[in-house]
């Protein structure tokens, strides 16, 4: 069976500074990404900010043509497809409902303009969908007529779960869906997305910053660090047993709701650095606790270990041995 | 010993046409010298307005009304704007979620930090630029000096939000107020940043009110907690008390739609229903049209305030029929 969605070897260059006198940086984005999400999967995209999730999405959406690379959606290169074939089979949710929908239009005109745009269905229809969809997610039919001024914010990412589905997506690209939300509108959001999944055998890229929503939510999780995919696995490896330094930072990082555990230990690392003058070598080797010679000199392949893949110089045999206390990463 | 804050019983609400606003709804509460106190509560419950009030910076609409408001012994409500702002800046300092809308971007971060010291009447130029470089270092900044000529844009998010809690304590304030100060923040600088600003207040004495929506860090870095709720506290306690046996059906509520742990990849538990409106008086408790307990009793007036130590809940259910009862919404989210 061929994947639903396969990312191979994606690089997204973006010039920047560049004038008619000078030549300007470039940013990499996308670093050689590659991955593939079967039918019905849940994969997780984690990292922080500047990491290129977003634009990841954006390539897999059709909206930023990679610089080099390809992406097959149903086997088929994305290139070769219609945009309007592929806007109906891949649908986005984005973090903000407040900025992703149209102030100046009703509810159910939301909803169902993406069927309007497509001209095949009567408008007499598409508003019928449209109540349809809002049953389904939830919202009541007395806010057909209402403005998303007047919704909730909980509300209003009902309305935007509605508009993605109202065309049988296949895909659903979800860009942190739940960040902006209260922590009890979050818990909604989730099961409604999750149901979504059942009713209409969804797949979903989930992209977030919050592990403990990703642990809840994927199947699989891949951690994107300046560009690259540094881990990719089961969500239970990943998250709770990650290999890459940088995994297990990410995990550290996480403050959970337990006051006997206080605050870790105070470590200034340099942060992120800066992505149009990334690193050379492997790009985490500057804030990496277990980082040895090799590190600045060579960017790692990604090597299976277990069931994941890890792109780290300390699970790959042919440096291992030269790592200072590579014992500790054996488990 | 005077704690440093002392709110009992206050009011603030904003006059719109349809009625007034009551967004903070007759809340007490005492912050001592040095210790951490937490604000805790979703969007709209009034958790930064009560502490603008503090400051005397609510919207210019709003009525402030209590019994009682005091920093350092000082009344608030009665005290002339001068004398206001010669306390903001100095004693009582501010830091906000954005840390790029704090700092001027046409100003280096030195010229910044120093001005604060200066323009309060603290000392000259150079005792101010000797502070900005040693809080500069404090708050992991290294080789501080040459790095005052920076200005905001030139350093990370992560950092600025640093140079503004060194900014926060130039002029050593007895209080911080800190209103979701790593909300903006990437997860990995979060601990980080909690981690600076417990540091410094505890090398300084420093109290501070830390308002959050997010259960994480309130459990890591508070001492106290109040849970905030349509404007009212439900509960308050030592984050120990509050977190291990929460009192109020909302807390436990907030609790459990955490995800992770018990409901991995299943349905999570969600409050059912939204916020009453907040314009004009609630009659009885203020979280019954979603709470699974609700009964008569809860109809009607104000819920009193139940003590069991230095935990105080407004619940007239006892903690054994929450604790048994649980979260029975888990199946009906919508």
């Amino acid at each position: 069976m061929t994947a639903l969605l396969e990312a191979r070897d994606l690089s997204v260059i973006f010039p920047i500074g560049r004038t008619l006198f000078r030549a300007g940086q470039s940013l990499r984005a996308l670093n050689n990404v590659q991955f593939s999400l079967e039918r019905g999967e849940v994969l997780a995209l984690v990292g922080e900010s500047g990491c290129g999730k977003s634009t990841l999405a954006k390539v897999l959406l059709g909206i930023q043509a990679p610089t080099a690379g390809e992406v097959f959606f149903d086997g088929r290169p994305l290139a070769d497809q219609s945009r309007r074939d592929l806007a109906r089979r891949v649908q986005p949710i984005f973090q903000d409902p407040y900025s992703s929908l149209n102030p100046r239009h009703t509810i159910a005109d939301l909803i169902a303009l993406p069927l309007f745009v497509r001209r095949e269905v009567s408008t007499a229809q598409a508003r019928a969908e449209a109540r349809e969809m809002m049953g389904l997610v939830g919202l009541p039919r007395r806010l057909e007529h209402a403005y998303p001024g007047q919704l909730s914010g909980g509300q209003r990412q009902r309305v935007a779960i509605a508009r993605a589905l109202v065309t049988r997506p296949e895909l659903v690209i979800c860009d942190e869906p739940t960040s902006a939300l209260d922590v009890s509108v979050q818990a909604q959001i989730l099961n409604l997305l999750q149901e979504m999944k059942e009713t209409f055998d969804l797949t979903y890229l989930f992209i977030s910053h919050d592990l403990s929503t990703v642990r809840h939510f994927s199947d699989r999780v891949a951690v994107m660090y300046l560009g690259q995919i540094v881990e990719i696995g089961a969500t239970a490896d990943v998250i709770d047993r990650p290999l890459h330094p940088y995994a297990q930072k990410l995990k550290n990082a996480v403050l959970p709701a337990d006051p006997s555990r206080g605050l870790p230990p105070l470590r200034f690392d340099g942060g992120f650095p800066d992505p149009t003058n990334p690193p050379p070598g492997c790009p985490f080797h500057p804030r990496c606790p277990d980082a040895f010679e090799i590190c600045p000199r060579l960017r790692p392949d990604r090597i299976a270990q277990g069931a994941s893949q890890v792109a780290c110089h300390l699970y790959d045999p042919r440096h291992r041995a030269a790592a200072p206390d590579h014992s500790a990463k054996e488990t | 010993m005077n704690p440093l804050v002392d709110i009992r019983n206050l009011h603030v609400s904003i006059p719109l046409t349809a009625g007034d606003l009551k967004v903070v709804r007759g809340i007490s509460y005492t912050v001592e010298p040095g210790e951490t106190f937490a604000i805790v509560g979703e969007s709209g419950c009034g958790k930064s307005v009560s502490s603008l009030a503090l400051m005397g910076l609510q919207p210019k609409q709003a009525r402030v009304e209590a019994d009682r408001m005091t920093f350092e012994g000082a009344d608030i409500l009665s005290m002339p704007r001068a004398a206001l702002s010669r306390i903001r800046g100095v004693r009582l300092s501010m830091i906000f979620q954005d840390p790029m809308t704090a700092l001027n971007p046409v100003y280096t971060i030195g010229d910044q930090l120093t001005e604060v010291y200066t323009a309060h009447g603290l000392g000259g130029r150079k005792a101010a630029r000797e502070r900005a470089i040693d809080l500069l270092e404090r708050v992991g900044l290294h080789n501080a000096g040459a790095r005052m000529t920076l200005y905001p844009h030139q350093l990370s998010g992560g950092l600025r939000q640093r140079v503004v809690i060194a900014m926060a304590m130039m002029c050593h304030p007895m209080l911080i107020i800190a209103d979701e100060p790593t909300t903006a923040l990437d997860v990995t600088v979060q601990a980080l940043t909690l981690g600076i600003l417990k540091k410094l207040q505890s090398e300084f004495g420093t109290a501070m009110i830390l308002i959050s929506h997010d259960l994480g860090v309130v459990a890591n870095v508070a001492d106290r907690v109040a849970v905030m709720y349509a404007g009212e506290i439900v509960e308050t306690g030592t984050v120990a008390e509050v977190f291990a046996a929460p009192r109020h059906p909302y807390t436990h509520g907030l609790m459990s739609c955490i995800p992770g742990g018990a409901h991995l990849g299943g349905r999570l538990p969600t409050i059912p229903g939204t916020v009453p409106s907040l314009i004009g008086e609630i009659d009885g408790c203020v979280f019954r049209n979603r709470c699974h307990l609700a009964r008569g009793a809860c109809n009607h007036g104000r819920i009193a305030e139940r003590l069991d130590g230095g935990h105080a809940y407004r619940c007239i259910h006892d903690p054994e029929t929450l604790a048994r009862q649980g979260q029975p919404h888990a199946e009906a989210t919508r």
